[in-house]
Order: C-alpha cells, then sequence, then structure tokens
C-alpha cells in the first residue's frame, strides 16, 4: 500500500480521531444534536486541518522549533477565522447555529495535534492524507452520532429545513434525553461497543 | 554578523506568520462584509436609519429576534426589536432601538390604526421624543403616584399607553440577550 494510501485509512478507522482516539470531544458532544450542525462542523474542520496540515507541511523546514507551537497556532487560528468569516457571509444559518464551538476550532488538541505529531514531520502529500483520513473520520463520527440522536432525541431527520421522515412512535414521543450531552455520551459509547463488537475497531 | 542575524531569525520568522496572517484575514473580512452587505434588506436598513443615524449595516438573530446594528466601521451603535401594544382602535406596532442594556436610543411606530385626531395631539405634543435617551427602567406609563415614566398625553390616553406597551414587549424580553 502508498503512504498516500496508508495514511488516508489511518484516520477514517484505525486511529479514529473521535472512535478511537477519543479526541475533539467537546464539538462532538456539542453539536451532534442535529445532522445540519454536524455536517456544518465537519466541513468546517475539514477546512481547517487540511489548510493548516498543507501550509505547515510545506513550510515545516522554515519554521524555527523554538517558536514552532506557536506558528502552528496562528496558523490553524487564521484559517479558523477565515472560515467563520465565510459562514457567516454564505451559510448564516449554520453559522450561528454553530455559535463559539467555530471558533474553538482554533484550540482543537486533533487539529494542533497532527500539525505537531504530523505535518510538521512529513512531506505534503502525507500530511494532505493524513488531513483528508482524519476528516473524513471526524466527519463520519459526527454524522453517525448526530444521526441517532436526531432520530431518537426528536423522532426525525432534519437536513436544513427539509422533513427527510418522522418515526411513528418516536415522532409524537422522542426520548429527549439523546438531544442533551449525556444522550452524546450514551450514543457514542453504544457505537463505539458496537464496532469493536463487528471488528473494526481493534484497540479501544 | 551572520550568527547575530540567525539568533532572530525565529523573531523574524514569527513578525512574517503574523503579517501574512493578518493580511489573509483582511482578505477574507472584505469578502466577509461585501457577502453580508449584499444580503442587507434596504427597508430595513431605512427603519434603522431612522433609529440610529449613523446605521449603515446590521445583522438579525433569528433565535433572538434582535437587529444587531452597525455603522460604517463595524462598531456596534445598539440593537434594535418589534414589539406590540393595544391602543384605542387596535395594535401599535414599534421598532425600538436600544443603545445598551438600559437606554433606549429612539422609537418608530411601523403600524397602527388610532383615529387621526388623537394621534396628531402625540405628535404635536412632542410624546415619542420622551423615549429618547429613555432609560430602560423608567419606561412605562407614568401615573400620578409614581415618579418617572412616560407622561400620557391628555385626550391620547389610550393611545400613549398603547406606545409604551409596545415598547415595553419589544425590549423587556428580549435584554437578557443585549450586552
Amino acid at each position: 500500500m502508498s503512504g498516500f494510501a496508508k495514511e488516508f485509512k489511518k484516520g477514517i478507522v484505525i486511529s479514529n480521531p473521535v472512535f478511537v482516539l477519543a479526541l475533539s470531544l467537546c464539538p462532538v458532544l456539542a453539536v451532534t444534536n442535529t445532522l445540519d450542525k454536524a455536517i456544518g462542523m465537519s466541513g468546517a474542520f475539514a477546512l481547517v486541518i487540511i489548510a493548516s496540515n498543507l501550509i505547515i507541511s510545506l513550510m515545516r523546514k522554515m519554521i524555527p522549533d523554538i517558536v514552532r507551537i506557536l506558528v502552528f497556532i496562528i496558523i490553524i487560528a487564521t484559517f479558523v477565522s477565515i472560515v467563520e468569516m465565510l459562514f457567516q457571509a454564505y451559510i448564516p444559518t449554520i453559522y450561528s447555529a454553530l455559535g463559539i464551538y467555530l471558533s474553538l476550532l482554533a484550540v482543537n488538541c486533533l487539529i494542533l495535534g497532527r500539525a505537531e505529531a504530523f505535518a510538521s514531520k512529513n512531506k505534503v502529500s502525507d500530511s494532505l492524507a493524513d488531513a483528508l483520513g482524519m476528516s473524513i473520520g471526524f466527519c463520519l463520527a459526527l454524522i453517525l452520532i448526530s444521526f441517532f440522536r436526531e432520530l431518537l432525541g426528536k423522532g426525525g431527520i432534519t437536513i436544513f429545513g427539509n422533513e427527510l421522515f418522522t418515526l411513528p412512535v418516536l415522532g409524537d414521543h422522542p426520548i429527549s434525553v439523546f438531544g442533551m450531552s449525556i444522550g452524546a455520551f450514551l450514543v457514542m459509547g453504544l457505537l463505539v461497543a458496537f464496532f469493536k463488537w463487528i471488528g473494526v475497531i481493534k484497540d479501544v | 554578523m551572520i550568527n547575530s542575524l540567525k539568533k532572530y531569525y525565529p523573531v523574524f520568522f514569527l513578525v512574517v506568520v503574523i503579517l501574512v496572517s493578518s493580511a489573509l484575514m483582511m482578505g477574507a473580512e472584505k469578502i466577509n462584509r461585501a457577502a453580508l452587505e449584499s444580503r442587507q434588506d434596504p427597508a430595513t436598513l431605512a427603519l434603522l436609519q431612522q433609529i440610529f443615524t449613523n446605521a449603515t449595516f446590521y445583522t438579525y438573530s433569528v433565535d433572538t429576534e434582535i437587529y444587531t446594528v452597525y455603522n460604517s466601521g463595524r462598531h456596534k451603535l445598539g440593537y434594535a426589536v418589534y414589539g406590540d401594544g393595544m391602543g384605542y382602535r387596535g395594535r401599535i406596532t414599534v421598532f425600538a432601538g436600544l443603545r445598551d442594556k438600559e437606554t433606549i436610543e429612539n422609537i418608530i411606530v411601523i403600524y397602527q390604526v388610532e383615529d387621526l385626531s388623537y394621534w396628531y395631539r402625540l405628535e404635536l405634543n412632542n410624546f415619542f421624543d420622551q423615549f429618547i435617551e429613555l432609560n430602560v427602567e423608567d419606561c412605562y406609563p407614568s401615573f400620578t403616584w409614581l415618579p418617572g415614566g412616560v407622561d400620557s398625553i391628555s385626550g391620547a390616553t389610550f393611545s400613549s399607553r398603547g406606545v409604551v406597551n409596545a415598547v415595553r414587549d419589544a425590549i423587556l424580553d428580549k435584554l437578557q440577550y443585549i450586552d
């Protein structure tokens, strides 16, 4: 398997940031009560991690060791600010729904962690593969968790104002605990158990 | 010489990164501003300019139903909210501007069906000027046994109180969302 494919696959399953590494749980718990927010957060996360990994990998030989963390934070914060402004301008409903959690991507441990542990030490193609894999892994985790939370907590699925379907009994009597933060923990735990049971995840 | 330059390389590098980052953010802000300004409703902006004369830009929160108003330098001028009250003939709707949590900037009446003769009394007696820079806590119909409040105009008491109640309806629930 080529280096690109190996790094790409790693983030999706073997080192899935949410289900395996249990990183970035703050936005995962906060924004997965609806599918819209999960999609918005996944998009923002992907844009920031891909752009920052690329830039950091490109500049890795120029960045002085003594100021590297400062430089990483400036680069990540810049991309977060840009993404925030673009979201505000072009998808204001998602922007206001995500609220503070969009800005908090600037201090996201996963993004900073990939910058420090991977992008600053590897070539551009591998860093890009790592960022893409991590983005897809994060996105899948958010969408899976939010799907079950919205389904159980609201009794149906609505995407960007379009109601896809409503469950017969749950539609009238949703299990509101799944809309709360504890619901995110429950769904996440059950999904990790399920993936481990079917053998997708090996080490948790 | 080269060694001393090398010593300052991290500082130089950090400064370059900060400058590039600032330039990128300024570019993104320009795009953001252009996109947001293109979405402004001219009719709403015209109403807001009657309350805040320097208003050139606003944002609207669907959740709180509050308009946040800015000047050309994107400095926040205040907030504006709609509210309803009952006059003598029916509903009175006002658009109330708040400078901050404590002070009303000004108000404008958007809708009313009061008798013209009574309404003219409010205008002739400068009733609406009482709301300019009025403390939020003083926004209630004045009574003889209570200090402060907004004086009703005699002969148009119901219309006067309708306007005051509309302003109260607009602002009281929203104060919790205002800085």
